[in-house]
């Protein structure tokens, strides 16, 4: 790779965003920048980036990383406070679906308009035109005002413009996952088309996977600042490590990618292995399970036993300690123990969660119903063991525990205790998840301006 | 700010200027089912209005216009208004220009010096098909067109200039002063009567005249009305002077639009 050959190159690009009181106070400020100053928020600090011509770089990072305002300087729609980019070749940027598109115009109007701004003659728009009518694929809408779209017509015909302009760079932002799965391969291919061309592209996505299958390098930015570059699939690990790491995991973990980073690693070199460090979406590691016992439930309610005795209802923590104040997302294990009075056939064993109201929330039996313990004698003691992960917010839960065998050729309760154990889950400051079950919720919002079509 | 250096920087935006103004013209009727047809329809339709109000209701003459019919006062007030409806277009919509299209700010490279060019291109574009009513409405009533109209595409350049500065100035200052826009309506209405539009130079008090006189939207109602009703040819100093002057104005407003252009993005 030798340096004449970059297609964009970037060097010590900062982007400061200044909030001013009002629009007037930022007018002076353009006259008087020392006595206006306003307050500064920094989207990139001294990001550098090389690509050569023909290569494939994916940029991930979180929400307000500064994927989007690195891309908006390099397809040169912000400037940049400090530092340099600069492009050879003609660039196309599908920066946000059919941004530019007017909504009371057709799209084969804002399509000819598209590629007039993008600096393509009235012949070579008149030329490629049924290439782009081909790949959007929206049949008669294309003579509608585009007003009339959906979000996925948008996309569709924003991207076959900015493919069709034959462009040497190529930026595609979030925009393409609002297509269809089918819209978006025939998108994947056309990228691919456009790569073994010869074309550089220059590729955002929050879907990790579509990196690592499209781009040949990887490029992590994080609150602005580019902390880990190197293969995809090795960026794309680390950065998912990082999205999801508790606040002060994240600090540590961001830490150690940076100062690897800045110590100007040789191309090639391996990547900091952080993959070990806690797991994905943990609430702080500080929290600890307890046990209070005072928080034994006041409805317990036992059926009357037929044959056996559940004994010994327990939470355990991973260590075998008692405990009944549980940390979400841990291991826990629900434990009893069944002694048996009379002999007892295809013994199966239950348990159940529920909340407050009595809602069932999930449970689990040990054997499926044919295959329970075959035959078990008088004075025998099964010992019962459910491991689960507590996928359950903040809150008050209660544990059944049961026991069926056959009798008289049919499946009965031996024994079954109703609110046998009670558990509360620990409360975490500044949690997002909301109501009972945790679903790996990652919230993310994004703010678009109004009336920018979608 | 030297004048070639504008039409350098400006000339390759041309072709996206002209499509712009197309596009423009074409909302305005978009979807009606007359279409076009009504920018001619409009002032046809007003000089009609005023042609009956004042030429047979009220039987006002208009001193010095030799049409002496009942056209006169309508095609006199018409001159005035030509020219001061391009003006208030550009003066009402300017403000509101760029803030209208935060996508061509924020979102793709778009050459944000084509917006004023192209809302003056639209608003002269209505202004022409209204000149092209008058002089048919003139020659229909006095079967007779003076020569001199020739020169009205002359007669309107310090308009141009004026009003490509007006625009430059305006679409800027509207981003940051939000207010600017309800401003602008009352200015507007103050020009149409501080201008001798809808009244004849002379009925002016002296004093006001010198006002008057430094009025470059007073100098091209004047003209047009010589050139169009009293086939004289245009006050060729005032032509100088005020070509100047405007085009003073459109450079100071052209490197005024370009420089705070970068802090657009910033407040929209």
């Amino acid at each position: 790779m030798t340096a004449g050959l970059l297609a964009v190159s970037v060097h010590a690009l900062s982007k400061a965003y200044v909030r001013h009181a009002t629009p007037w106070e930022r007018l002076k400020a353009l006259f008087l920048p020392d006595r206006y100053r306003g307050e500064e928020f920094w989207a990139l600090r001294e990001v550098s980036l090389e690509v050569q011509r023909g290569e494939t770089v994916g940029i991930v990072g979180r929400n307000g990383s500064g994927k989007s305002t690195l891309l908006q300087i390099i397809a040169g729609t912000l400037t940049a406070s400090s530092g340099t980019a600069a492009v050879t070749g003609r660039i196309s940027a599908l920066l946000e679906l059919g941004s530019g598109f007017n909504p009371d115009f057709t799209g084969r109007e804002n399509a000819v308009f598209q590629a007039s701004l993008m600096g393509l003659s009235n012949d070579e728009i008149q030329e490629r035109f049924s290439e782009i009518a081909a790949f959007a694929d929206i049949g008669d809408f294309l003579d509608q005002p585009v007003r009339t779209y959906s979000s996925g017509m948008f996309v569709r015909l924003a991207f076959a413009v900015a493919i069709s302009v034959s462009p040497d760079v190529l930026i595609v932002d979030e925009a393409l996952s609002v297509g269809d799965e089918g819209f978006q391969r025939k998108c994947y291919g056309r990228i691919r088309s456009f790569q073994e061309r010869g074309g550089t592209v220059l590729f955002v996505s929050h879907s990790g996977g579509a990196v690592v299958d499209l781009c040949d390098r990887a490029v992590l930015l994080d609150h602005g600042e580019r902390i880990l570059e190197g293969p995809p699939k090795e960026v794309v690990a680390r950065y998912h490590k990082l999205l999801f790491a508790a606040p002060e995991a994240r600090q540590r973990l961001r830490g150690e990618l940076l100062a690897w980073t800045r110590s100007n690693p040789a191309p090639g070199a391996p990547l900091p292995d952080v993959l070990e460090l806690e797991d994905e979406g943990q609430p702080p590691a500080s929290m600890t399970e307890h046990f209070d016992p005072a928080m034994v439930p006041l409805s317990v309610l036992s059926y009357d036993a037929r044959g056996c005795e559940i004994e010994r209802p327990r939470l355990l923590s991973p260590g075998g300690h008692p405990v009944n104040l549980l940390v979400r997302r841990r291991e826990y294990v629900y434990t009893y123990r069944v002694r048996f009075t009379s002999r007892a056939f295809k013994a199966r064993f239950g348990m159940l969660m529920k909340t407050v109201t009595g809602f069932e929330l999930g449970g689990a039996v040990s054997h499926v119903p044919s295959g329970g313990l075959d035959h078990v004698e008088v004075g025998e003691v099964a010992e019962v063991q459910f491991r689960f992960r507590c996928f359950l917010l903040p809150g008050m839960y209660f544990l059944n525990a049961g026991v069926v065998g056959v009798a008289d050729g049919e499946e009965v309760f031996l024994h079954r205790f109703i609110d046998v154990l009670a558990f509360r889950v620990q409360t975490e400051p500044g949690l997002l998840a909301t109501a009972t079950v945790d679903f790996l919720v990652e919230p993310s919002v994004t703010l678009h301006a109004a009336g920018s079509g979608t | 700010m030297n004048p070639l250096l504008f039409f350098r920087r400006l000339w390759p935006v041309r072709g996206l200027a002209l499509k712009m103004i197309r596009r423009d013209i074409e909302t305005r009727y978009r979807g009606s089912f007359l279409g076009v047809l009504w920018a001619f329809l409009n002032p046809l339709v007003m000089l009609l209005l005023y042609t009956f109000v004042f030429g047979v209701i009220m039987k006002s003459r208009w001193p010095g216009s030799l049409d002496a019919g009942i056209t006169g006062f309508a095609v006199s007030l018409f001159c005035g208004l030509i020219p001061y409806n391009v003006f208030a277009e550009c003066a009402n919509r300017g403000p509101g220009l760029v803030v209208a299209v935060p996508n061509y700010v924020k979102r793709v490279v778009f050459p944000l010096e084509v917006l004023p060019l192209v809302l003056v291109g639209s608003a002269l574009f209505h202004g022409f098909v209204s000149i092209a009513v008058l002089l048919g409405v003139v020659l229909a009533a006095s079967h007779f067109l003076p020569w001199t109209v020739l020169l009205m595409p002359v007669v309107l350049l310090p308009l141009l200039f004026l009003l490509l500065g007006l625009t430059f100035f305006l679409s800027s200052l509207g981003v940051f002063l939000r207010d600017l826009g309800q401003g602008m309506g009352l200015v507007s209405q103050v020009v149409l009567f501080g201008t001798p539009i809808l009244y004849p130079r002379q009925a002016l008090p002296a004093a006001l005249g010198a006002l008057v006189a430094l009025n470059p939207l007073a100098w091209t109602v004047d003209n047009v009305r010589r050139v169009v009703l009293r086939a004289e040819t245009p006050d060729w100093s005032g032509l100088v002077l005020w070509s100047g002057v405007t085009m003073l104005l459109m450079l100071a407003g052209y490197a005024w639009f370009m420089k705070t252009k970068r802090a657009f993005a910033d407040v929209i």
